[in-house]
């Protein structure tokens, strides 16, 4: 599958009639993870729908190959751009088969059967998520952490060359959530596909991620490889919070240890910086 | 690994349903508050009405063709509505459409004289529209849209208004109380070819936009993000199955009344012997609403004889138990 390329030109986009995002410019690196982090109401979720047409832009637009994806068929947008939304809804009593298999549905038209290929697509997906001994579960039955590797795998059994993945990790406890990041990143190197998705916990996004983009009022604040992005600096800018970041000796990536008012060792802290930023 | 869901289960079904059809259609001819002879049952298939068994027969052909169409038709359009609107509780008669239809019929008979068939359908369509955009717009006030509750609050809150608008437009008029009072509790008894004819074209452009549904309902069933996700036009799948349904309500209620319960009950069963895909749920739902008012027609024709009872009261009693057990099995949540 080809890498594609995914960039989003001096969006405009309003929820609830406020303007979110405001003249957002962003590339996504074509066969990365990139990562979207910001705080509450920033604009990071709906930057995810309007990238994946969920949304229509009030000005600019969102360039798949160059071309606007509003102006993409559909159907024809759905076999190269997967999408997995915070809340899916599973239809009660649905098997984990049957889901994965609705994957394919921007693949076949009214008159064209299931073929060997959908088959293989699905196989390939239940494995990839290693799913294959839930397939003929219903859903209802699975906990949260397989049933959101149900949803990849769906998403998989798509197969198109970028998945934008809106807060995979909610509601899953920590194990389960390294599982399913662990999982996307075993998709981003074996099928080289593009992986973007917003996250809440700084510190698995910066650990996942090969580009993190900060926004903040409606506007990409910083973009880069995670040691470059999350300094304290930025996470003060984007969050508002005081913070130190230390570096992870399992994965080198940066970590960060929000302050805080209490509970601080003194002995631990560089007080003057703390004093500094604080003024 | 086959990942496909057990065809033979369905295909099972699928030809059980058939036979049940067929075998109800055979009694449907043969019983009735009459006792005819078999001699007589077959010169009244023939067309002969020579005797007044024979005329009975030949009465009881229509009528188990009108059944059997507007079954299929309720039994459908229930279908389709649960998948559009993913909630358990649709059926054409909560969420209004057919009072809607009534409503507009009953007008047209107060106010325009109206007396042909085709204005019957005619009516019946853009009431059953008007009040199904009424319900939605009502329905999807506020931030999160149509839920499941608010939608069928709308649509009981609607079809009550509009029922009492129906009266409220009949009681005055003593001249036509009484042919819009039986034709509102829901008959196939007085059938006649003069009174399927004009309704069959409605059906059948219903029954194919229906049908051509299927897919689109199979992605909204996920969600909505999830089906444009998917590569659907969300708005405009849920407009083309809407309209499919409007027909199918609007022709059936202009032929027989209002019939509740039917599109309520028929895709619960339905979807209990042949899962969730809508390409196989929608067929079986039509077949399995056919046999279903088929037999609340014949069970009328049995229990009050000599007189008969109309099937709309039939499937009433079958349908409010049915419709407080699922109530009960808390099945209110979404699809």
């Amino acid at each position: 599958m080809s890498a594609r390329s995914l960039a989003v030109e001096k969006l405009w986009a309003r929820y609830d009639e406020a303007d979110v995002l405001r003249d957002l410019d962003l590339v996504i690196p074509p066969g990365r993870i990139t990562v979207i982090v910001g705080a509450n109401a920033c604009g990071k979720s709906t930057l995810l729908r309007a990238m994946s047409r969920l949304l229509a832009p009030q000005r600019g637009q969102v360039l798949l190959d160059g071309k606007s994806i509003h102006r993409t068929p559909p159907r024809q947008l759905a076999q190269v751009l997967g999408l997995l939304p915070q809340s899916p809804i599973a239809p009660e009593g649905m098997t984990v088969a049957d889901l994965v298999s609705r994957g394919r549905h921007p693949h076949q038209n009214l008159f064209s059967r299931w073929t060997r290929k959908d088959d293989e697509a699905v196989e390939g997906a239940l494995a990839a998520t290693r799913i294959t001994e839930l397939a003929e579960r219903p859903i209802d039955e699975l906990s949260g952490g397989q049933r959101q590797r149900v949803w990849i795998a769906m998403a998989l059994a798509q197969q198109t060359g970028i998945l934008l993945l809106d807060e995979p990790t909610t509601f899953l406890d920590v194990r389960h959530q390294v599982e399913v990041l662990d999982l996307l990143v075993d998709l981003n190197h074996s099928r080289r596909t593009t992986i973007v998705m917003v996250l809440h916990d700084l510190n698995l996004a910066a650990r996942y991620a090969d580009h993190l983009v900060a926004v903040a009022d409606g506007r990409v604040h910083a973009a880069g490889r995670p040691q470059d992005v999350l300094t304290s600096d930025t996470i003060r800018q984007v969050f508002g919070v005081e913070s130190r970041v230390i570096t992870d000796p399992t994965s080198g990536r940066p970590i960060m240890i929000p302050l805080g008012r209490h509970r601080i060792l003194d002995a631990n802290v560089d007080k003057s910086a703390v004093e500094e930023t604080c003024p | 690994m086959s990942v496909r869901a057990p065809l033979p289960i369905r295909s099972l079904a699928l030809f059980s349903l058939l036979a049940a059809l067929a075998g109800l259609c055979a009694l449907s001819v043969t019983i009735g508050s009459r006792d005819v002879s078999w001699s007589e049952i077959v010169a009244g298939l023939a067309g002969h009405n020579d005797t007044i068994g024979e005329a009975a027969v030949a009465l009881r052909v229509p009528r188990t063709l009108l059944a059997v169409i507007a079954g299929s038709a309720l039994g459908l359009a229930g279908a389709v509505m649960q998948g559009v609107t993913r909630n358990p509780l649709a059926d054409p008669g909560i969420l209004g459409v057919n009072t809607g239809a009534a409503l507009a019929v009953v007008v047209g008979v107060a106010w325009f004289n109206i007396v042909s068939t085709e204005a019957y359908v005619w009516s019946a369509v853009a009431g059953a529209g008007c009040s199904a955009v009424l319900v939605y717009a009502l329905g999807s006030v506020g931030r999160d849209g149509a839920t499941p509750l608010k939608l069928a609050l709308a649509g009981t809150a609607t079809s009550i208004a509009l029922a009492s608008l129906i009266i409220a437009v009949v009681l005055p008029r003593n001249d036509i109380a009484g042919g819009i009072r039986s034709w509102q509790i829901g008959g196939v008894g007085g059938a006649s070819y003069d009174r399927i004819l004009p309704v069959l074209p409605f059906m059948a452009v219903g029954l194919a936009i229906s049908l051509l549904s299927a897919r689109q309902l199979n992605s909204l069933a996920l969600g909505d993000d999830m089906a444009a996700g998917l590569g659907e036009r969300v708005p405009v799948a849920r407009a083309f199955a809407a309209l499919g349904t409007i027909l199918l309500c609007g022709a059936a209620t202009a032929a027989c009344g209002p019939i509740g319960f039917v599109g309520l009950i028929v895709p619960h069963l339905c979807r209990l012997l042949v899962g969730l895909d809508h390409r196989w749920l929608l067929p079986i739902s039509a077949l399995g609403g056919a046999c279903l008012l088929l037999l609340a027609d014949i069970l009328g024709r049995i229990i009050a004889r000599p007189a008969e009872l109309d099937v709309g009261i039939v499937t009433a009693f079958v349908g409010a138990p049915f419709f407080i057990w699922i109530v009960r099995q808390q099945r209110i949540r979404q699809l």
